[in-house]
């Protein structure tokens, strides 16, 4: 063990020298490593990994060069997936990447076995993305994969960065980079993992245009390495975006100071972003185009007389009926407003800048505010990346009051997001100010309350009785959702199967008087079967239960829980005595809180002379907790389940 | 698990009459036709997502190399889940020549919203998942709706030399889809003869009309069929034809082929026959592995086991790849391969110790679906061998690196394959499993105590189709392994897993789970007194969903039966108020039995069996089977009473 570890410690003592890592030789170290001590679960690892990233002039072109190197170790059968290797390329109508010196090697026990060329296929994936793909022969336990290759790309925007965590953990990872001081990158590091190496020099006159009088540019040296780096693991439910966690090194070009003198801005500061988008033609031009919805909309819906908020309204509704979605999002590039109304088909940019045009043309002013999906991570606050916002929506103030507004779904009521919206922030693009960021504050009353009726019949075992069941705000949204994706028939169908198979719902209807936009109001007449009969009855009193099973399984968790809003659910219960019955006894109450009063769930039964009435409170008052949380919010839920599964009214023959 | 081919898409079709007769045609259509909904008739809007107005096929066979499809396809969606069945893409290959391709979408009224032309198609690559690289590709199109019901037409015209493969069709294409006029036609203009087989013509009336040079059927207004639980499958009762001809191409290799027996003769000789070359290396290191050993089944195992430990699965199609196995010294060179490639393999390995397989072609999957003898024609989707010894056929599945010996699992079970000798095809049926062979015992030993916890120590033993389902679990994380029986036992909350232990002893074909696991709060209380349901480690609670006018037998395709013995210890002091009466059902689809007996001071042993038969039962009796069903659901959760025992 001692051994392993001082070699483990030479090994990285010559790399830390700079050695270059010859391809198709390996160093003691690769050859003796054989389990990985931090990770006995890992089924392959990376051995060694480097990338390098560096400008270089061909025909009089500016090219940005990539150079990859890896040996992977294969540790056991399900690691041979990692044996099947993919290299991404990027084409537009003109350019395309090229992937050239493509090398593969499979070392079993110091016998190599090489790639053949015409095994690395390629193809094509979608328009503007292909692949070069192979895989590395003779595969065994134990076998190192070795590649290399070189990408060559007109896209200098396509230097993106590093990916220091993957689902495989990694002994040694190094990224490198030589970048003339004309191009400016952003750079940042993502996730918790900290560098072992931090190096950034510089070099002087290292890169010249051939026949350019400009004087040689400097560059900028980078060499960054982590080491021992733990594989990435995905949670389960209610997480935001993974990315907000990988450990990553991104970069966007921000600035190219020409050798020419000419400066071109990519994206520096927010100030920068505000006046390229303000004088940007199409951006502008697609915000507007108050002319075309004036002659192309019902003029009462923006020329009406009503307050604001009513005109508001009508507005998002006219925009959300007249829309079919996609399904695809959209940022403020790229958009065809005009002819996505005239096709009534558009993405979310589409659809909100046409919501934003219509709300200017009534005078109620509106912005575009940025922001990014719960999938698609946070956006970065350091500073603009613009690659970080994937989706769009309108901003608006009415009487003083905030409202942000999509109207791509047809359930979303007037000043909600949808779910997948649901992630903090975004940048409300104010084009006659200043850009500003903005909090996604959603919507606070969600839950379902389910109020119950019922009689009993222990002669017969059987029961029958109603409920009404209110779902609010994002409940109901989804309730909505989920009944209008199937037929009334198929919903109850559900919902039994739910439950248990002695429980028949007999009628089931939507009180439209009750339901509104942010609430959906249901009733439901039902019959027990197969209840206890004879001298004790034990007689659980949830009929419909919220949690059958613990949402969270696992035993720890890596990531904060996120619920994306907060939640209640209630249930409550007249339960009548039956004639010739009497009640023995009721469960104890219950009462659990999670820290910080952040949740709590009441569990109350109470008896009069011919009701049990039972009441049951479960309640989540912040969206998010931590990881280091986690174990509380299993055992809060842990409980939530037992108290409804495992509670029992008993009732004796009097 | 593997594909034996290319995908080869199922629809296609009109004529290879001269091009400005097709021309004339299709306008003629166009015009003629009222795309408008409210044409359809009542009939076949009942239970539809979607309606086919037309769907016309017409195949022309122009040389033994040469195999025209024109389809022309009308479908009108009526709500969302009847997108998928617009249908409108185009597979193709390399050697495809598509000469047409066009949708026309239409609104309600049956008026010309949008036109997309070939090249406005997407185009993109049909391989699935498993694949690392394959030359097949589909034109897609690409199209949201925005209102419905909306109205595509779609016209596809395609000349291939792959005459091996005729494209099948169906009347009827799915659930919830009613058709209103389909018909096909196959038209050989090269005097090649060929055969032809109809299914469910009678039942749906379903016109043919027969002669030497082709074929042409037609049906017109069928309506839409609610699927069922536990139905047949939907191609054994809705009409389909398949057509296959007696001299064919494909991919660059021409094949004669009137009977099974020749057609396997064929595959032999041009897919086979020089493939199974080793060099002399391996030769001697595989002889050298079965040195000393007599038994023949030894000798098999150990050259099975020497592929499992040496290659695995990657699936590379390409060409006449497709269908012919890459040769054995490719994959004794790079230890990789598709089930054609490593099952070649294995037969090459087992031919260089004496050893004589075959290569046998299949419909691998869960379903076990035969090769349909009545039409001998290029089908099956997957390869394994076949090792007849003496005493016994033997089975091995070659791309699996955890299969054990002469195990068929649900993929291969149960089915008509064709096994490619050099005397040609031969067909045989593979075993199944009786009921009783898929069986699964469970034996346990519970602590339950006062504080309401049980802690208990399982074994589980499994095997056929219950071993089938398991036993490539031995390299599961400990996530896995939580996950799995938190679903497994989900009706008990707050379970909590200790050591877990597998085996599998692949000689026996079983496999062994120890598991050790408790869970607070099992117990209910009331009234000081506990509820306790008895079977903790194996309820069925699945009750299938309720099927209103039933219209189809019911078909349970694979019975099991479950052994439990559970030795339960009572928390001390506590005694069961009552005890539950033992239970026995008998039914035609299984039997159930459970009884509690009391063991000593403090202890019960409760026992459980569950048969469940395989067969197909008429429809009348699904109620009264999913009555069986419901009763077990209710034993299996049933609870008792424990009481504090008077002092």
């Amino acid at each position: 063990m001692k051994k392993i570890a001082l070699l483990l410690m030479l090994f990285q003592g010559v790399l830390l020298l700079g050695q270059q890592i010859e391809f198709g030789k390996l160093t003691i170290e690769d050859q003796e490593f054989s389990t990985y001590e931090k990770d006995t679960t890992a089924h392959a690892i990376y051995l060694y990994e480097k990338g390098e990233n560096y400008f270089e002039v061909q025909r009089g072109y500016i090219f940005l060069i990539t150079k990859y190197h890896a040996k992977k170790k294969i540790l056991d059968k399900q690691g041979f997936s990692e044996a099947e290797i993919t290299i991404p390329y990027y084409h537009n109508e003109d350019r395309s990447e090229k992937v050239s010196n493509i090398r593969a090697l499979t070392h079993n026990d110091g016998v190599k076995f090489g790639v053949d060329q015409e095994t690395i296929y390629d193809a094509d994936v979608n328009e503007r993305w292909s692949e070069k793909r192979f895989t590395f022969p003779n595969v065994q336990e134990g076998s190192i994969l070795e590649y290399t290759y070189e990408i060559q790309s007109p896209f200098l925007y396509n230097l993106n960065g590093w990916d220091f965590q993957e689902n495989i953990p990694k002994v040694y990872t190094e990224y490198n980079a030589k970048i003339p001081g004309n191009y400016r990158y952003n750079r940042a590091l993502i996730g918790e993992l900290v560098l072992d190496v931090n190096d950034a020099t510089v070099q002087k006159n290292c890169f010249q245009l051939p026949n350019s009088p400009a004087k040689p540019a400097d560059c900028e040296v980078l060499k960054y390495v982590m080491k021992e780096v733990p594989a990435f693991k995905e949670d389960e439910e209610y997480m935001l975006s993974p990315k907000n966690y990988r450990s990553r090194l991104e970069f966007e070009l921000s600035e190219f100071l020409g050798f020419n003198g000419i400066n071109q801005k990519f994206t520096k500061t927010w100030k920068d972003v505000d006046r390229e988008f303000k004088s940007d033609r199409d951006v502008g031009g697609q915000l507007r185009k108050k002319n075309f919805f004036e002659k192309n909309v019902p003029l009462e819906i923006i020329a009406g007389n009503e307050d604001a908020l009513t005109k508001a309204n009508k507005i998002y509704d006219f925009v959300k009926n007249h829309y079919t979605w996609n399904e695809k999002f959209g940022v403020l590039r790229d958009n065809r407003v005009k002819q996505a109304f005239e096709a009534k088909l558009g993405n979310v940019a589409e659809i909100n800048i046409t919501l934003i045009n219509l709300l200017n043309a009534a005078d109620i002013k509106t912005d575009v505010m940025m922001m990014s999906t719960r999938a698609h991570g946070l956006p970065k606050k350091s500073h603009p990346v613009m690659s970080d916002f994937n989706y769009l929506v309108a901003k608006t103030e009415i009487d003083g009051v905030t409202y942000l507004l999509d109207a791509t779904e047809k359930e979303l009521p007037f000043g909600m997001l949808p779910y997948r919206c649901l992630n903090y922030y975004g940048r409300v693009m104010d084009f006659d100010g200043d850009s500003y960021w903005f909090d996604i504050e959603p919507e606070k009353l969600n839950g379902r309350a389910i109020r119950l009726q019922m009689e009993l019949d222990f002669e017969k075992g059987i029961g029958s009785g109603e409920f009404d069941e209110i779902s609010d705000g994002y409940e109901a949204i989804f309730k909505k959702e989920h009944l209008g994706s199937m037929s009334e028939e198929e919903y109850i169908e559900k919902i039994e199967e739910d439950t248990n198979d002695d429980f028949l719902i007999k009628t089931y209807l939507i009180d439209k008087e009750k339901s509104n936009d942010k609430r959906l109001a249901e009733n439901y007449t039902f019959e027990l079967e197969n209840l206890g009969k004879g001298q004790t009855v034990y007689f659980n009193p949830f009929v419909i239960r919220y949690f059958k099973t613990n949402p969270f399984k696992v035993e720890s968790r890596y990531y904060p829980v996120d619920f994306g809003f907060l939640r209640s659910y209630k249930y409550f219960a007249n339960i009548k005595i039956p004639a010739g019955y009497k009640v023995k006894n009721i469960p104890e109450p219950v009462n659990i809180g999670l820290p910080d009063n952040s949740g709590i769930m009441r569990f109350n039964c109470t008896t009069t002379q011919d009701m049990v009435m039972v009441q049951f409170t479960l309640q989540l008052k912040y969206t998010q907790y931590t990881s280091v949380g986690y174990a509380y919010i299993k055992e809060f839920f842990e409980n939530a389940v037992l108290v409804q599964n495992k509670n029992f009214l008993v009732f004796e023959k009097e | 698990m593997t594909t034996l081919a290319k995908t080869i898409s199922a629809r296609l079709n009109p004529m290879r009459l001269p091009t400005f007769i097709a021309v004339f045609l299709f306008l003629h259509f166009s015009f003629a036709q009222n795309f408008g909904v409210s044409s359809i008739s009542k009939e076949l809007l009942d239970n539809a997502d979607a309606v086919v107005r037309l769907n016309s096929t017409n195949i022309v066979v122009s040389a033994r190399d040469q195999m025209t499809v024109s389809e022309h396809r009308v479908v009108t969606v009526l709500n969302e889940k009847g997108d998928r069945h617009v249908q409108a893409y185009a597979f193709y290959e390399k050697n495809y020549k598509i000469s047409n391709l066009l949708a026309i979408v239409y609104n309600a009224q049956g008026e010309e919203i949008k036109k997309v032309k070939k090249k406005d198609f997407l185009d993109q690559s049909a391989i699935d998942g498993g694949t690392l690289y394959s030359d097949s590709r589909v034109l897609l199109l690409n199209y949201t709706p925005v209102q419905y019901p909306y109205t595509v037409e779609f016209v596809n015209e395609y000349t291939t030399p792959n005459t091996a493969f005729v494209p099948n069709f169906n009347f009827l294409e799915n659930y919830r889809v009613s058709s209103e006029k389909s018909d096909f036609s196959f038209k050989v203009d090269c005097g090649i003869p060929f055969r032809h087989k109809a299914s469910n013509f009678e039942e749906y009336q379903v016109e043919l009309s027969l002669d030497l040079n082709g074929l042409q059927c037609t049906a017109n207004n069928l309506k839409a069929i609610q699927s069922e639980p536990l139905s047949p499958m939907f191609n054994e009762f809705t009409p389909n034809i398949k057509v296959a001809l007696e001299s064919f191409h494909l991919e660059g290799v021409d094949g004669v082929a009137k009977t099974w027996e020749e057609l396997g003769q064929w595959m032999y000789d041009e897919l086979l026959v020089g493939q199974d070359n080793l060099d002399e290396e391996t030769i001697v290191k595989v002889k050298a592995l079965v040195k000393d050993v007599d038994d023949p089944l030894e000798k098999v195992s150990r050259v099975y086991k020497y592929v499992q430990e040496n290659t695995r699965y990657i699936s590379v199609q390409l060409g006449i790849g497709g269908w012919m196995p890459i040769s054995a010294t490719e994959v004794d060179r790079v230890k990789y391969g598709d089930c054609k490639g490593l099952t070649n393999y294995t037969k090459a390995l087992l031919s260089a110790i004496g050893i004589e397989s075959f290569y046998t072609v299949v419909y691998g999957g869960n379903v076990a679906r035969s090769l349909d003898k009545d039409i001998p024609s290029m089908q099956g989707n997957h390869v394994f061998l076949n090792v007849p010894l003496a005493d016994q056929e033997v089975w091995l599945e070659c791309t699996s690196q955890t299969t054990p010996v002469n195990f068929l699992g649900t993929f291969t079970d149960n089915r008509d394959v064709l096994k490619i000798t050099p005397k040609g095809g031969q067909f045989v049926h593979t075993r199944a499993s009786l009921d009783e062979e898929n069986y699964q015992f469970t034996k346990a030993e519970c602590s339950v105590s006062a504080d309401r916890k049980i802690t208990g120590k399982v074994t589980i033993v499994s095997k056929g189709t219950q071993y089938n389902q398991k036993y490539w679990r031995t390299t599961d994380s400990r996530k896995e392994q939580e996950e799995f029986y938190k679903n497994y036992w989900n009706y008990v909350n707050n379970l909590s897993l200790g050591q877990v232990n597998f085996t599998n002893n692949d000689k026996e074909i079983e496999f062994v789970e120890e598991i050790d696991v408790s869970a607070e709060g099992y117990l209910s209380t009331a009234d000081e007194k506990f509820l306790f349901s008895p079977n903790i480690y194996n309820r069925n609670l699945a009750v299938p969903d309720r099927s209103r006018n039933r219209k189809r037998p019911v078909v349970i395709s694979r019975g099991y039966l479950d052994e439990d013995e559970f030795t339960i210890h009572l928390p001390e002091g506590y005694v069961p108020e009552t005890w539950m009466l033992p239970v026995q059902l008998e039914s035609k689809y299984g039997t159930y039995s459970m009884s509690i007996e009391r063991k000593e001071e403090g202890t019960l042993l409760y026992k459980r069996k569950l048969l469940l038969k395989s067969g197909t039962y008429p429809k009348e009796d699904y109620e009264d089977y999913r009555e069986f069903r419901k009763k077990v659901a209710r034993y299996d959760n049933a609870k008792i009473v424990l009481i504090k025992k008077s002092t």
